[in-house]
């Protein structure tokens, strides 16, 4: 539960349901400005560049409440921070006035290879100093709240100290940053490991907590894997009502991806996710709406 | 920073074993990995690559999907462009995230580790440079200048030698000329169309590779004759020129026989590359 003195959402404005931007309807969304709360961007889709792609970011940004959520930084890596990369990271942060900015807890290259893939870290004691030193690294060089997020794993790495949920918690309270707590990556991980979602919710501080990632997933049977690529299921949508439970009002966004649906369908997926919200915490308390 | 060793030794091995590095799987000695996570994590590996390549060589791929299929493994080609990819994440991997870096690394990887489907198809190579001059193009920072719209292409075309000599233009920096020992914007223009490509044409081509207006900021490609191509180059990009100063610079450039033709000649040949190039967004109005 959240502790009384300590601000609930991690002081970032809980802002309801909002959606990805994505390509597909980034013309519609500047020229109609439909009621959606906020939207997240991907940065490394806008990042040192011109044309379409920026011109459409920057058409909706003025707009709406906007988060940048990254899929790059690799914060776990143990090559060096990329400052190139973080410099154009903050540029478009303060180009596109985003709220908050996010990444993964995880790890995505080594000797200089990229796998442009979130890569699960061993659960030690030393990755978590290790990647806690980098967060706060760039957690103060973007002078933005930061939140990293929980991400699916197909293995666990040997030489686990801990789980899952402790490793995360240990993190975010070494870095001192908030958790972007993605609630079908807990599914998935749930259906992969055995690891309880419950277990999670309960272990991570609730109050760090800033945002939530709804998303669908590939149940392949043996194993699930997280596509963004179909509506939420059914059992994470019952997950997250207990995350919410615990969070209190927040940010919630539909991460939808891969084979993205018509607008209506979408905002149809939010305003489903969105009623839930209401009836689990009430009316989102900063509600903002699209910016005339 | 020094990396922590346990760490950085973990996530090497799971790296190597990841990539298949140089071609070998250190195997469950490195790190114990479950045969079918370790698959996985493989295959959504090389589904990324795939769709990053894809993307940013979409010709060159479709090309290379044909000239696979029709050889079907003879002449030990592999049978597809998953087995190609596999081996580029053995040999050079992208250090980035970055479309462009990843294109110009598969760029030279292919003729290295596949010298038969390069000569089986020598115009491939310069297909991928004419595409990774359209990533250029599509992704550069913002260019200075304006392009100028319909109405006023218009009016310069029906105005005089002089209306256009009085503009001050800019060269886009996002815009390329590419040089290629094959003609390759036909071949990317009816791959684009979906239709059987012609045999490769052993045809040195100069193209312009240019961003148009907002709000679509559709690439042009243009083949160019030498004195055109020359207009074009006589401008430094991002630097400002008045138009009169660009044509100058160009006569001063033109070899021969082309310096010694006739004054008109010359400013039709001026006056149309100018035109071609401001209607595309290679030249942009100040």
């Amino acid at each position: 539960m959240p502790t009384p003195s300590r601000p609930r959402n991690f002081g970032l404005p809980a802002l309801g349901v909002g959606v990805g931007l994505r390509k597909k309807h980034a013309d519609r969304i500047a020229a109609e400005r439909p009621a959606m709360p906020w939207f997240e961007f991907t940065p490394e889709n806008y990042m040192d560049r011109g044309g379409r792609s920026r011109a459409q970011l920057m058409s909706v940004a003025p707009h709406y409440p906007m988060s940048c959520h990254g899929v790059g930084l690799g914060i776990g890596s143990v090559d060096p921070l990329d400052w190139d990369y973080l410099r154009s990271l903050k540029r478009i942060i303060r180009e596109t006035g985003a709220l908050w900015a996010s990444d993964h807890l995880c790890w995505n290259r080594d000797g200089g290879r990229s796998s442009n893939d979130l890569l699960p870290l061993p659960f030690t004691g030393e990755a978590v100093r290790h990647t806690a030193k980098r967060i706060r690294q760039v957690r103060e060089f973007l002078e933005l709240p930061f939140l990293v997020e929980n991400v699916s794993a197909y293995a666990i790495l040997p030489g686990a100290e801990m789980d899952e949920a402790e490793f995360t918690r240990a993190v975010i309270e070494e870095a001192d940053c908030g958790l972007l707590l993605d609630v079908n990556n807990c599914y998935v991980n749930w259906r992969n490991h055995g690891t309880d979602p419950k277990h999670f919710f309960r272990t991570v501080p609730a109050h760090r907590v800033g945002q939530m990632h709804m998303a669908g997933h590939d149940d392949r049977g043996d194993v699930c894997v997280d596509t963004h690529g179909s509506p939420v299921r059914d059992e994470v949508w019952d997950l997250f009502r207990d995350a919410l439970s615990l969070t209190g009002p927040t940010s919630v966004l539909i991460e939808w991806d891969n084979d993205i649906p018509e607008w209506e369908r979408l905002a149809a997926e939010a305003a489903r996710a969105q009623a839930i919200y209401d009836d689990v915490v009430g009316k989102p308390i900063a509600t903002a709406g699209a910016r005339t | 920073m020094t990396a922590p060793p346990r760490l950085e030794a973990t996530l090497r091995a799971f790296a190597d074993r990841l990539f298949v590095t140089g071609g070998i799987d250190p195997g469950d000695a490195a790190i114990a990995l479950p045969p079918a996570r370790l698959a996985l994590y493989r295959d959504l590996l090389r589904g990324n690559y795939r769709g990053m390549l894809r993307f940013a060589l979409t010709y060159s791929f479709a090309l290379m999907d044909r000239e696979l299929a029709a050889a079907a493994g003879a002449d030990g080609l592999p049978t597809g462009t998953d087995a190609i990819v596999a081996r580029f994440l053995e040999v050079s991997p992208s250090r980035t995230h970055s479309s462009r870096e990843i294109a110009d690394r598969f760029r030279a990887f292919l003729p290295r580790e596949h010298p038969k489907l390069v000569a089986r198809r020598p115009d491939l190579v310069d297909l991928m440079t004419l595409e990774r001059a359209e990533l250029g193009a599509m992704f550069a920072t913002d260019d200075p200048g304006r392009c100028l719209d319909a109405v006023e292409i218009d009016a310069l075309a029906a105005g005089s030698l002089d209306d256009l000599l009085a503009l001050t233009v800019v060269r886009a920096p996002s815009a390329s000329i590419v040089r290629t020992r094959h003609a390759v914007v036909g071949l990317r223009a009816a791959l684009e169309r979906g239709e059987t490509p012609d045999p490769p044409r052993a045809t040195a081509e100069t193209s312009a590779v240019s961003r148009g207006r907002p709000p679509r900021f559709g690439i042009e490609f243009a083949v160019l004759a030498d004195d055109a191509a020359l207009v074009l180059e006589s401008a430094d990009p991002g630097v400002p020129i008045a138009a009169e100063r660009l044509a100058a610079n160009w006569f001063a450039a033109l070899p021969e026989p082309a310096r010694s033709r006739d004054d008109a000649w010359k400013a039709g040949a001026f006056a149309g590359a100018a035109m071609q190039a401001l209607r595309a967004g290679f030249l942009r109005a100040i």
